[in-house]
């Protein structure tokens, strides 16, 4: 049962840590993304994709979850 | 697609330009490249109508905004006869405009002195004894009585009476002390009224000021009379004179020579025999145009040209970018994959459906969004079909046992399974369904996996493979084979080695493991010929992309977790406590619903996006093309399509 219990707290360290580092990227991100549409509506296309680029952080924090559970579990 | 286009160069005597330029005008079909100044030819000047053109332009905006008024314009064709009568319009409009601030400003100063001068017989000033006092000082003005009295201990005479928002005083002081009170006055920041400017009386400045309102009036309707016969003539006026000087400033975009203009520009290929055949009957055959080569490096105006199904979602593409005119138009994927990935995502027939309601209902109010609402309902009524896949209600993948039962008594049977719920086994009736996104798993490789997360790699390695293979395609059309080969396969031929390894080694397949590992170094080969070291480092990049598909069941999987949060954890034990608490537990759904139904827009929109601007759009496309712009009138708006 302590097993379990350490299996589950490293699954959600590594889901939050990546979360928290995809949330820390895109505010960067995302604040120097309105500055720039706000002075050019049409750069939308690019701001977005610009700040969603470190989803791909979380993404892979998931992709780490199903292992840890999987492997562990 | 994009429209086919065709670079011409029309070549045209001076005498016959006008012709030319509105004839290109009313075709509409002629995107002008500005003249760069090639074979050292001048560029040309604006037709000799410009001037006065943009004199009467200016005329009828002064007009337009001395009326006040928004009409809608009309194209229409206007004659000397009407530019005279604009000519009158504008000075009538003016005339009465001076007039009125004259007539204003004198109402504004009789107002002010009659005003001062009821004051002055409030405080029963007589204007002649008091330029006549030898022994008396008498001052009149505006000011602070208070401040006054606390410093003024010579005061003879003080009266005062409240004028506006400001307090006229007058007051009388031996002539000795005059001097003494002037600075004391000037002290307590009195205003000075010279008494000898009030001489008229009250009622004459009353009579004068009545006589001045119905001037003013009179001037007022004359102006209104003046609007409503014109408004619309001069709002038409407007549109004809800004259509005219485009026209008449045309010229400056061409190349010219002593007797002849060279424009230069692309026009869609289906109409060039159109519009060759239509500039020489305009100008009897006093025109050539010939068609240019056009290089891979030129910067061709794109219009985007798909079917009508299609074409909505050309904003898609437009919000990303423009594609080049010698690249694929990504649009058609775009209707393939966009409402797929959304339906992947969304996946709930309830929710499909009142997200097709909300959009059908968008579109028919608001028809500026007409495109962006076919696209969402495009994408809801594939969360539908996704919804039947996953045997998902509004977040409900099963009814209890009771309502399962009384549903089979009226011939509508739901499959009987046991699920482990609260802790404890229990028997409910399933939807039927094709594949459990949220308890199904797949066994890959020995490694069970939650199979929505399966499924979703797969469709990234097929959407990614996709784009490559749609970049190989461009890069064919624009740099040959061998390159799109090196550039494009490799990373192709680098995943089959990848999986070619993967299976040799776990003896799915008879094959050696080097066999593998050749075909993954002869790939990286390729890559770096084609792409160079960015094809090294950019290879993990490849894989994160697949894993990226992910969250076409991770964003669907958080939806559903907070549906049956909303439904198992805090509407069903209002709903068992029966009473009033039954209208607390449809609340809850409601809300709870509601906020779910905009995070399931919301989130799949924006992941679908995403999934195509950085996972695919990637792997082929690369923007960057300028807009069709035909010289002529206004081309249709989004909102039209």
């Amino acid at each position: 049962m302590a097993e379990a219990g350490l299996i589950a707290v490293g699954a959600g360290l590594a889901f939050g840590a990546s979360a928290f580092a995809t949330a820390w990227a895109e505010s960067k991100i995302g604040v120097a993304a309105v500055g720039a549409m706000a002075e050019k509506e049409q750069l939308f296309g690019k701001g977005l994709i610009l700040t969603v680029i470190p989803e791909t952080l979380v993404i892979l924090g998931l992709v780490a979850v199903i292992l840890i559970i999987r492997l562990a579990g | 697609m994009s429209e086919a286009m065709t670079k011409i160069r029309i070549i045209t005597p001076h005498s016959v330009g006008v012709r030319v330029i509105d004839t290109l005008y009313n075709l509409s079909l002629f995107h002008v490249n500005p003249s760069n100044g090639e074979y050292n030819l001048g560029k040309g000047n604006p037709l000799a109508t410009a001037e006065s053109l943009s004199s009467s332009l200016l005329k009828a905006k002064a007009i337009l905004q001395e009326f006040g008024s928004e009409l809608l314009s009309h194209e229409r064709t206007f004659g000397k006869k009407e530019m005279n009568q604009l000519e009158t319009v504008h000075h009538d409009v003016f005339r009465l405009r001076e007039q009125e601030q004259t007539l204003t400003s004198q109402l504004q100063k009789a107002t002010e002195e009659h005003e001062i001068s009821s004051g002055l017989d409030a405080l029963g000033i007589d204007r002649t004894l008091v330029q006549k006092l030898h022994y008396v000082a008498c001052f009149v003005g505006f000011c602070a009585p208070e401040t006054l009295q606390s410093r003024l201990k010579v005061t003879h005479e003080f009266k005062q009476v409240p004028l506006g928002q400001k307090i006229l005083c007058a007051l009388f002081v031996q002539k000795k002390d005059e001097l003494l009170v002037r600075v004391v006055l000037q002290e307590t920041g009195w205003v000075q009224v010279a008494v000898e400017q009030y001489m008229t009386s009250t009622a004459q400045l009353k009579k004068q000021i009545t006589h001045l309102t119905t001037e003013l009036r009179a001037c007022e309707k004359e102006k209104e009379q003046l609007r409503k016969a014109h408004a619309q003539f001069i709002t038409d006026v407007e549109l004809y004179l800004d259509i005219e000087i485009k026209k008449a400033e045309l010229p400056l975009q061409f190349a010219t020579t002593a007797q002849s203009f060279v424009a230069t520009g692309f026009v869609p290929s289906r109409h060039l025999a159109r519009i060759t055949k239509t500039l020489e009957y305009a100008t009897r055959k006093r025109v050539t145009i010939e068609e240019l080569h056009v290089d891979h490096d030129e910067a061709v105006p794109v219009q985007l040209a798909n079917k009508k199904t299609v074409r909505s979602f050309e904003v898609l593409t437009k919000l990303y970018e423009l594609p080049s005119y010698f690249e694929a138009d990504p649009t058609s994927l775009l209707f393939i994959t966009f409402p797929l990935f959304f339906g992947i995502m969304l996946g709930d027939v309830g929710y499909g459906f009142v997200t097709l309601a909300l959009f059908l209902f968008l579109r028919k109010k608001k028809p500026d969004i007409k495109a962006w609402c076919n696209v969402l309902i495009y994408a809801s009524i594939v969360s539908i079909f996704f919804g039947f896949v996953y045997g998902e209600y509004f977040g409900f993948e099963s009814v209890s046992v009771e309502t399962g039962s009384a549903l089979c008594k009226r011939g509508l049977c739901l499959v009987k399974e046991i699920v482990e719920g609260h802790g404890a086994l229990e028997v409910v009736y399933t939807f039927p369904r094709l594949l459990n996104r949220v308890h199904g798993n797949v066994a890959i490789g020995g490694l069970e996996l939650p199979s929505i997360m399966a499924f979703s790699i797969f469709i990234g390695a097929l959407h990614v493979n996709l784009g490559l293979l749609i970049g190989f395609y461009n890069v064919w059309k624009a740099h040959g084979l061998k390159l799109a080969v090196l550039e494009k396969l490799s990373w192709i031929v680098l995943e089959i080695g990848l999986v070619v390894l993967v299976l040799g080694l776990s003896s799915v397949i008879p094959v050696h493991w080097i066999v593998g590992t050749l075909i993954m170094i002869v790939s990286v080969i390729g890559l770096c010929l084609g792409e160079g070291v960015k094809g090294l480092i950019e290879i993990p990049a490849l894989f994160s992309n697949m894993l990226s598909y992910m969250r076409l069941g991770a964003v669907g999987l958080a939806s559903v977790g907070l549906a049956v949060v909303v439904n198992e954890s805090l509407a069903l034990p209002m709903f068992e406590k029966g009473g009033f608490f039954i209208l607390g537990g449809m609340l809850i759904m409601l809300v709870g619903h509601g906020i779910n139904i905009a995070l399931g827009v919301i989130g799949p929109f924006l992941h679908s996006v995403r999934l195509h601007y950085v996972e695919c759009f990637s792997k082929f496309f690369h923007g960057g093309g300028i807009e069709y712009i035909p010289f002529g009138k206004k081309a249709q708006t989004e909102g039209e399509l």
